[in-house]
């Protein structure tokens, strides 16, 4: 899971994208919209995502929210 | 490498390259200040940015037409708002040194001014260039 340096949010895209068919960062760039260099950005913690975005991100692996990221102190 | 960040790169080079050589030539003398040359050369210079600018937009966007085509996403446009916001803050502050350069005598007149206002105006949009590069390299 990374733990960004900084943002007190992390991610389980990395697991989501192997689940979904190996799903590459490109490919889901593609489905909500957003360039690989984004999507590699959220996923290494480097930027946080508009919940909007968290959301759409989620939908693409029919998963929750929360079950995508998780707020950590 | 996306292509608002090699559009950034592209900014950055063109703008050093021609403004770079504009005032490198006015400084080392090679084209006297305020005469019809210099005008000349800063007309030239703006063209030259122009060109610069189109062509080798045109050039990364045939390397990648998909990307180029891609309308920014969140991430991009955080970026472009906050080298936006710190070219801003470049430019407030030149303007404010520009002015009070027109108080020391050795910098007095008009096309002094115009010079240091352009300078002013490169050197915010090398600001903008580089805090884009710098966020896109970081992440945001």
């Amino acid at each position: 899971m990374p733990k960004p340096k900084g943002l007190p949010i992390a991610n389980q895209m990395r697991r989501y994208r192997f689940e979904h068919g190996e799903m590459t960062q490109a490919e889901l760039g593609e489905k909500i919209g957003m360039t690989r260099q984004t999507i590699a950005a959220i996923e290494a913690g480097k930027y946080s995502p508009s919940l909007e975005a968290a959301f759409r991100i989620a939908r693409v692996f029919n998963a929750k929210l929360e079950d995508v990221f998780q707020w950590t102190d | 490498m996306s292509f608002r960040e090699k559009s950034a790169w592209i900014t950055l080079i063109s703008v050093l390259l021609t403004f770079g050589s504009y005032y490198g030539a006015l400084a080392t003398g090679l084209v006297p200040p305020m005469s019809m040359a210099s005008f000349h050369f800063g007309l030239s210079s703006i063209v030259a940015l122009i060109v610069l600018q189109v062509v080798l937009h045109l050039v990364a966007a045939m390397l990648n037409p998909a990307d180029a085509r891609t309308p920014r996403d969140e991430r991009e446009k955080l970026i472009q708002a906050r080298s936006h916001t710190a070219g801003y803050y470049v430019m407030m502050v030149g303007m404010v040194l520009v002015v009070l350069a027109t108080h020391i005598p050795a910098l007095h007149g008009f096309m002094t001014t115009v010079y240091l206002g352009i300078g002013v105006m490169v050197v915010a949009a090398l600001s903008v260039a580089i805090a884009q590069i710098v966020m896109f390299r970081r992440g945001a």
